[in-house]
């Protein structure tokens, strides 16, 4: 490089590869994981002063992309780097969309064709069995017959629709394998199942589940008789710590054609109502709507208030919704991420089209076109990847 | 009356910088001296190591009285500063890595707390063969080498 006549220049640097180590470190260690893992491969001094960092774990959303044949791997997809697609080693792990419930961490919530539920860690292939449906503990019976299930309710009742497993929620700690997993058992009530139990523990009032999160040991849950309830599980049993009754949850309306709905008018429908457990902790139940024929979708949000009230809100501020994982996250962090937008899925049907609704503009935007001609996507998942495992030292 | 410390700066551009009170506090190797039992009338002399020549003192400096006098445009002016909003060219990085480093010697947590971040972000988002065109590193790790560092477990797919 040619020097200027600069006198200044022997005592400034040449370039950055000579920027003394210990800043060096402290500059890598402000980086997100994505830019901390391209920095480090910019050269030699870099990376050996990156191997002096802290490491980094990520901590953005990602999503994970099903293909449409299960013979294929899963691709990977993160909103900070749009241009790069991921894909996931193992060939062999087989993992078909509609048979993955729910994700936490690197952690997939998985039903079998039996209707047996386990989880499968996507990065290491770990598998972990949980106990068989029928297992039950608590008043509501469940038994698996030739055809399917037959739920016996406690007042000796077989209600004749059939074992729906409703909202399942999932946690595992990825260090001590700690977990929790919870859905709503039809329309009779809760259930739960713990790391060490042999089977599915009821939780009888928490009737006709709508939707369900699990954050910070807090079970959040509305049903479609009006109930809100908040279980703390940070202790041996379940505790509810939070009820109200609230304004009528309209049910989910199928979205289907048929000969009783002959034609298809393109007025705003409600179409699915969720709960969301914001960065805060606040509860917000969303409503998304959807006009038919043009495909436009729409959303109001309601902050849930702790006399049962339901306040309108029109912002999330900094924060932004993954509506399919029920939680917000807090979009500065990010660059991939919009603030004030919610992300959500733009159909039941597979497809893995994911759109942002951006809720100062009130107008609906695709996140990424996937360009992936060969590899038909066949739907996706919203996921919070750790790859401290995967690291290659 | 008050106590009075000199920087001396050796080098291309000998100066010294005379600094009162308020300023000199900032700096975290020198504010002990206050402290220190001596004549108020005297001046302290701190030599100033050859590398950190008198521009980028005075930039320090310059940093120091806004900060003292506690303007309400500092935000602004901070920002301005270290210019974050644009791309900053070789001189400019230069300086603000020259900034950092003599912020460090002399103990100013604060300037050295703006200046890194201020370098992180202009590291963010940038793929590495961007990074070492535009700041003029080479690139001196294998292929093998540079693919083990960008791993994380998994494939990639693409380009």
């Amino acid at each position: 490089m040619e020097e200027s006549h600069n006198p200044n220049s022997h005592e400034r640097l040449k370039s950055w590869s000579e920027l003394p180590s210990d800043l060096l470190i402290s500059l890598l260690e402000r980086l997100s994981f994505t830019d901390f893992r391209r920095a480090k491969s910019v050269c030699r001094s870099w990376y050996s002063a990156s191997r002096q960092c802290v490491p980094k774990n990520n901590n953005i959303p990602w999503l994970l992309l099903f293909p449409e044949d299960n013979n294929s791997c899963c691709t990977l997809f993160n909103p900070e780097e749009k241009d790069k697609l991921y894909r996931t080693q193992y060939l062999d792990l087989v993992l078909p969309r509609i048979f993955c419930l729910k994700t936490c961490g690197s952690w997939l919530l998985m039903r079998n064709r039996s209707s047996n539920l386990y989880l499968v860690n996507l990065f290491t292939k770990e598998r972990i069995n949980l106990p068989p449906v029928e297992s039950q503990v608590g008043t509501t019976k469940l038994e698996r017959t030739v055809v399917g299930f037959r739920i016996t309710c406690p007042d000796g009742s077989k209600p004749g629709k059939p074992m729906h497993i409703r909202s399942p929620v999932v946690w595992i700690d990825e260090k001590t394998k700690d977990y929790l997993v919870s859905w709503g058992l039809g329309t009779c009530c809760v259930v739960y199942s713990k790391k060490g139990d042999n089977s599915w523990t009821q939780v009888p009032e928490a009737l006709d589940c709508c939707d369900m999160v699990y954050k910070d040991h807090k079970l959040y849950f509305c049903s479609y008789s009006r109930d809100l309830r908040i279980y703390d599980f940070s202790g041996e049993a379940p505790r509810e710590i939070f009820w109200c009754r609230c304004v009528y949850v309209e049910r989910f309306a199928y979205d289907g054609g048929g000969p009783r709905r002959p034609h298809v008018t393109n007025r705003k429908r409600l179409v699915v109502t969720k709960l969301v457990v914001t960065v805060t902790g606040d509860v917000l139940k969303v409503e998304t709507y959807l006009r038919p024929k043009s495909r436009i979708w729409s959303f109001r949000l309601f902050k849930v208030c702790s006399s049962g009230d339901f306040k309108r809100v029109h912002s999330l501020g900094d924060e932004s919704m993954l509506l399919a994982l029920g939680i917000t996250v807090l979009a500065n962090n990010y660059e991939g991420i919009r603030r004030n937008s919610i992300y959500f899925n733009a159909s039941h049907n597979i497809t893995s089209d994911i759109f942002l609704f951006n809720l100062e503009t009130r107008k609906m935007e695709q996140l990424h076109k996937f360009d992936c001609s060969s590899d038909q996507l066949s739907g996706n998942r919203w996921f919070l990847p750790s790859f401290t495992q995967a690291v290659v030292a | 009356m008050s106590k009075i410390i000199v920087l001396k700066c050796v080098g291309h551009n000998p100066k010294d910088f005379e600094l009162d009170e308020a300023v000199a506090v900032q700096f975290g190797c020198i504010k002990d001296l206050f402290h220190s039992d001596f004549d108020a009338e005297s001046k302290i002399v701190v030599d100033v190591p050859m590398k950190f020549n008198s521009y980028i003192i005075g930039r320090i400096l310059e940093f120091c009285s806004s900060r003292a006098s506690f303007s309400s445009d500092r935000a602004y002016w901070e920002q301005d500063f270290f210019h974050p909003c644009r791309e900053p060219n070789q001189r400019k990085r230069k300086e603000l890595i020259a900034i950092m480093e003599a912020s460090e010697y002399l103990g100013m947590e604060s300037l050295v707390e703006l200046t890194t971040q201020s370098l992180a972000n202009y590291l963010k988002g940038k793929n590495p063969l961007t990074i070492r065109s535009l700041w003029k590193v080479e690139g001196d790790l294998t292929a093998e080498e540079e693919a083990k560092a960008l791993a994380m477990g998994v494939a990639k797919l693409g380009h």
